[in-house]
């Protein structure tokens, strides 16, 4: 199991979250997933979840992943 | 006696709010009427046995208001329409004139600008005409009707140039003002809608859209109905991450609640069945089903946003500084021309023995075409774009000129705790860990990622701001322990995150030195029964606080701090920062009356807030800022938001707003100077209705270089 995070470039409503949280969840091997403070991203998953392909769902949803 | 609540849209002209103001107070069977500007609205007491709401309705619409935004949106496109075209015809005119000084003559050009001026004025600006006639029937004087006369003043002159020729009333000149009038009073009417549209726009983007459905359980099913259809007893699913939008009781399951909007209480608060749930609150980790105890209109929200408005209509109006300029400009244009009329007639004759009507008349109607300062309506506008943009780079958004005319009277700020001072929620402050510092943490994050409770979230931020993504192994066998804590296995070892009582159960005695007051939640985390750590959580002081509130108490401020939180937290912090005016455990209304207070004492009253539990007074303050995280009912109540979060801002926006008030005094007297010199040199006979075009032309170019001369 693993622990990622990211820093996302403003998150701006409740809606938008819920979107993050249901589409992030979504991945195959993703257990959980946090927003905080919209801002941070943080995704608990198994340890063959990639990194980068997290990051890439969260650029198509529209957002700019600054770390 | 009843009460009418209702947004319009329009106001667009500081002097709107004093026109509805006393066209709705002549009424017969109105009591009371509270106009506001920044957040459009009116709200009026009235005697239903005299007077109906239609008739209300009816007379706001009259003086050319509307109630839904979606017909001002449409005419908001046909205003711009309508400047385009006026701005062509009077660009013409002017063109033509400058021709006719180079020799170059357009045959038949007097009928021509005759014909498209008077479309211009009356057809263009019928509008503006339609809401002087409507002002002036109720005897008030504001700038629609000034430009009624200075433009009618230009008509009548350029047909009596007709009738008299060219020699005493020049027709293209005469015309050619009521053209440029139209024109100068539509950008003006456009840039101030503009302004209000933008900044209407921008206070929606930081809004975080409340819930207005909610999920019902009835007859066994769910259905999500509209938040007005819930009704007492019943049945209401809460998920994680939502906002609880009724007040119930908790009948099935069990979660943690964030209340530090709707309190002020910062550590999130663990309620399982029987516990009340406030509406506006957060719900944090699990589902759960609440039963209904106040629904849509009675609850903790709704009673909230009852006083909010009663605050606001309370406020009083600010008579803006353009109002008090016009208050006696208006008249005084009205009797100069009357005046400089009769003077013209009896000076020369008992003189003379002369009567010479055509040249006493000339004089009026120059006075009157000279009388329309044309930059008025954009002097305040252009100065709040201008420095507003600058403001809003800074993460400030400035919702009204009428904050901006108080912020410089302001003596006394007020301070929210929650989420003001502190970041409102909980986060690790400090540590302590025994053994191999990054083990440990891995450990502590990993098992603190399966629980969803504020307080394991902080400790799961805190050690992934230090580590970064963290590689967990094996972790399993996770027990969740309700106000206590967690238990997980990982990488074979049993790891326990939580507090005293945890660690009790498992058998471990902690006595530490540190011990810190009670008020904060120390963490304790020990793995295969050894102590391993201790995490101190608190909902932390913004950095920047220390040097705002030095700085405020610096710059002679007085400064105080209310708050809904324990009376013993209000008082650590404020001890902390310097702050020797505190006041804790306060519920909404009695901060708004906290406020009052100090109003009554004769302070001007800046409150800068977060919560729902806020609102209230930044209604209640001469200025209210809130902070952009906070709650949208926050936002709602306030005339600025800081929408970059941070405290500091209050001193930049103090600086600013000084700064756009003396540009907006600068762009008053510049729209007034040409007319204020011009007015008495066209009623001693020295000016033609060339100058006072001229005069409009300077005084729009210059209040517009100096808006945008807006330098840091």
């Amino acid at each position: 199991m693993k622990i990622i995070g990211f820093e996302v470039d403003s998150i701006h409503c409740d809606k938008c979250v819920s979107k993050i949280l249901d589409k992030l969840s979504d991945i195959e091997g993703v257990h959980k997933v946090d927003v905080i403070e919209y801002r941070k991203v943080v995704v608990i998953a198994e340890d063959n979840v990639e990194k980068g392909s997290v990051k890439e769902v969260l650029e198509s949803l529209g957002y700019k992943v600054l770390k | 006696m009843a009460r009418l609540h209702r947004k319009i849209y329009g106001i667009q002209c500081s002097f709107c709010v004093e026109t509805i103001y006393k066209a709705l107070s002549r009424m017969d069977g109105v009591k009371k009427v509270y106009v506001s500007m920044t957040h459009e609205e009116v709200y009026i007491d009235y005697d239903e046995g005299r007077v109906g709401e239609r008739d209300i309705e009816k007379t706001i619409e009259e003086l050319g208001y509307r109630f839904e935004e979606e017909t001002l949106e449409k005419e908001y496109r046909e205003e711009r329409r309508k400047l385009i075209v006026s701005g062509l015809i009077s660009f013409y005119i002017g063109l033509s004139m400058v021709f006719m000084w180079f020799g170059f003559y357009i045959p038949y050009n007097q009928y021509i600008v005759a014909i498209i001026s008077s479309i211009n004025f009356f057809v263009l600006g019928y509008k503006y005409l339609a809401m002087a006639y409507s002002v002036i029937r109720r005897g008030i004087l504001n700038q629609h009707v000034l430009m009624a006369i200075t433009g009618l003043a230009g008509i009548l002159g350029g047909i009596l140039g007709f009738l008299y020729g060219p020699d005493i009333f020049p027709p293209i000149e005469f015309f050619g003002v009521s053209s440029f009038v139209t024109t100068y009073h539509l950008l003006g009417g456009y840039v101030g809608g503009y302004v209000r549209k933008k900044s209407r726009e921008a206070v929606e983007r930081v809004k975080r859209l409340s819930p207005s459905r909610a999920t019902v359980l009835r007859n066994g099913s769910y259905y999500e109905v509209p938040i007005e259809e819930v009704r007492e007893n019943d049945l209401v699913v809460i998920k994680p991450g939502e906002r609880v939008p009724v007040d119930g009781v908790i009948v099935e399951g069990f979660s943690s609640f964030d209340e530090s909007l709707v309190s002020g209480e910062p550590i999130p608060v663990d309620k399982s069945v029987g516990d009340e749930v406030i509406s506006g609150s957060l719900n944090l980790e699990n589902p759960v089903v609440v039963r209904v105890i106040r629904g849509y209109g009675e609850r903790f929200i709704d009673r909230v946003v009852d006083y909010i408005r009663l605050s606001r209509a309370a406020k009083p109006n600010l008579l803006r500084l353009l109002d008090k300029i016009l208050k006696y400009y208006v008249p005084g244009v009205v009797v100069t021309g009357l005046l400089s009329l009769l003077a013209w007639i009896f000076i020369p004759y008992l003189l003379f023995g002369a009567l010479d009507f055509s040249n006493s008349l000339y004089i009026l109607l120059t006075v009157y075409v000279m009388g329309y300062p044309c930059a008025l309506g954009m002097a305040s506008p252009l100065a709040l774009v201008m420095g507003g943009s600058l403001a809003a780079s800074k993460g400030i958004l400035i919702r009204s000129g009428d904050a901006i005319e108080i912020l410089p009277k302001i003596d006394y700020i007020v301070l929210d705790k929650t989420g003001t001072l502190t970041l409102g929620r909980p986060k690790v402050i400090d540590y302590i860990v025994y053994g191999e510092e990054d083990e440990v943490l891995q450990a502590a994050a990993c098992i603190e990622s399966f629980s969803n409770h504020p307080i394991s979230k902080a400790i799961l931020e805190f050690v992934m701001d230090r580590l970064g993504d963290i590689e967990c192994g094996d972790v399993g066998e996770v027990e969740y322990f309700k106000g206590e804590g967690i238990k997980g296995v990982y990488n074979g070892k049993t790891v326990l995150v939580g507090n005293l009582h945890l660690l009790k159960r498992y058998g471990l005695e902690v006595s530490i030195d540190n011990q810190s007051i009670s008020r904060y939640s120390n963490v304790y985390m020990a793995v295969d029964g050894e102590l391993k750590g201790v995490f101190q959580i608190e909902d932390p002081i913004r950095e920047e606080a220390y040097r705002t509130i030095e700085k405020l108490l610096g710059m002679g401020y007085n400064v105080s701090v209310i708050s809904g939180d324990d009376p013993g937290a209000v008082e650590h912090v404020c001890r902390s920062l310097g702050i020797e005016s505190f006041k804790g455990g306060l519920l909404p209304w009695e901060k708004t009356e906290y406020i009052s207070k100090l109003q009554d004492m004769g302070y001007r009253v800046l409150m800068v807030g977060d919560g729902i539990n806020d609102g209230p007074s930044l209604s209640k303050a001469d200025v209210g800022v809130a902070m952009g995280t906070g709650s949208d009912i926050a936002i709602d109540s306030a005339d600025i938001v800081v929408v970059g979060d941070r405290l500091d801002n209050i001193i930049y926006l103090l600086e600013i707003g000084r700064k756009i008030y003396g540009k907006i005094k600068w762009n008053l007297t510049l729209a007034f100077l040409f007319n204020g010199v011009g007015i008495p040199l066209a009623a001693i006979g020295l000016i033609r209705p060339l100058h006072a075009m001229l005069a409009m032309v300077l005084s729009v170019s210059t209040v517009l270089l100096n808006s945008v001369l807006f330098g840091e």
